[in-house]
């Protein structure tokens, strides 16, 4: 049973902000609560107010264009990246991250901006939009403010977000010219299941980008750009320095998805096989 | 707190009040008395109580009752019409693909969805398309027939 509450289903951002500092006790947004409410129902985490952003217009923004790449508005959908052509065309790795996240019908509800600020070690769409290159455009009562992802993630469940300050959506850059990138997830079963490993690679022979990111192995996503690794050395010794830089900047533990050990190992097997699929072999 | 929602659910209007905390499900079950749809886990894993909400397939554990005003609901029981099964529940019984049943109302309801927006999937597209919805006496081999027997039905080439 949820415990009591106050539900608030305010038009506007600047509506949301009021309602952010006019609340009193402790006060969620719920987009897609595909997270809050299952933990409400727990009785995990019990609000005393929920803001519902559904009816903010502006938060359902899915824009690209060549200079500004894509914004990606704070009530975009897992299946709507699904089931997008330009989406599809553009930015393949986040559909193949949105398919390994959860089923169908949590992806019609769950959106990309949830998952980013629940900030799970594992979450899904992480790798995927570090790699990519992204920034979190926040809002306040101070103002607006752009966060790069990578410093978005603060620790476990929490993120950079101030008080009163909410995600309005992200920017995502513009593709890298000739690029190829993809993630790799092990879960406990093929189905819809919580990433026990989550690798994202993204490499460019044309632009000399190499890029890697990990979920589920630390605190927080671990995001290496390699690029300066595979202009100077040649492949075999870049490669040889990628898999120890890996295994040196993740710190996975033991848990019911997979043990520490384990985890160590597949996210150096993904980061290979990422490699030689988005890199390919030999130098550049 | 309460207020006041209103939403169609097969078809029909409604206009109530419910408390802020209530669920989607909940409010199906309880105060429109349509217990069709099922509570398995509780917690969007196993799809029984999955519902067509403005045509996508959602799990209405994970939905507040707040949430659905303003919206159309189609649950098990809208799809049939006066004494009649649907083309897809038709299509479970011939496959053999209900046993105990729980899992079936969200079986329906994620199938009906998938053939709307895709008449002919394929093996891949069905078992992506029901993989949020878990059942525990089929072996599932079945469903994937029956969901496939319903779209060609439908037209849909086999």
């Amino acid at each position: 049973m949820i415990r009591d509450l106050a539900y608030h289903k305010p038009d506007t951002i600047k509506e949301t902000i009021e309602l952010l500092g006019s609340c009193e006790g402790k006060t969620s947004l719920l987009a897609g609560g595909t997270d809050l409410v299952v933990n409400m129902r727990k009785d995990a985490y019990h609000p005393d107010n929920v803001i519902d952003v559904k009816g903010i217009e502006e938060l359902k923004r899915l824009e690209y264009s060549e200079d500004e790449g894509l914004y990606l508005g704070g009530l975009v959908t897992c299946n709507q990246l699904i089931f997008s052509e330009m989406i599809n065309e553009k930015y393949p790795v986040l559909v193949e991250a949105c398919k390994k996240h959860s089923s169908h019908q949590i992806r019609n509800r769950a959106t990309v901006v949830g998952n980013i600020c629940g900030a799970s070690p594992g979450a899904d769409l992480a790798p995927a939009l570090l790699v990519l290159g992204t920034e979190v455009d926040v809002v306040g009562p101070n103002g607006e403010r752009l966060i790069p992802l990578v410093d978005f993630f603060t620790g476990v469940k929490r993120n950079a977000l101030e008080e009163g300050e909410i995600v309005r959506g992200l920017k995502v850059a513009s593709p890298i010219k000739g690029y190829k990138a993809n993630y790799s997830k092990k879960a406990r079963i093929k189905g819809p299941d919580l990433s026990a490993v989550g690798v994202a690679g993204l490499a460019s022979r044309e632009e000399g980008v190499v890029r890697f990111a990990f979920g589920a192995v630390a605190p927080t996503p671990v995001y290496l750009d390699v690029s300066d690794l595979f202009a100077e050395k040649d492949y075999k010794a870049a490669k040889e320095e990628l898999m120890e830089k890996v295994d040196a900047s993740i710190s996975p533990i033991t848990d019911v998805r997979s043990t520490e050990k384990y985890r160590r190992r597949i996210a150096g097997v993904y980061t290979r096989r990422l490699l030689e699929e988005l890199w390919g072999e030999g130098d550049k | 707190m309460k207020r006041t929602i209103s939403l169609t659910v097969n078809n029909r209007p409604y206009t109530f009040e419910v408390d802020d905390r209530k669920t989607l499900l909940e409010v199906l079950r309880k105060r429109l008395s349509l217990t069709g749809t099922k509570e398995g886990c509780g917690e969007g894993e196993c799809g029984a109580c999955t519902v067509i909400m403005d045509g996508q397939a959602v799990t209405s554990c994970l939905i507040l009752a707040v949430e659905a005003d303003g919206t159309d609901i189609e649950t098990i029981e809208g799809q049939s019409i006066d004494e009649d099964i649907s083309d897809v529940q038709q299509a479970f019984i011939d496959e053999g693909a209900v046993q105990c049943g729980f899992c079936t109302p969200g079986m329906v309801m994620s199938t009906e969805a998938l053939l709307r927006r895709n008449p002919n999937p394929s093996d891949e597209d069905i078992r992506v398309a029901l993989a949020g919805n878990l059942c525990r006496c089929t072996g599932y081999y079945t469903i994937i027939d029956a969901v496939k027997n319903a779209a060609n039905k439908r037209g849909g080439k086999k």
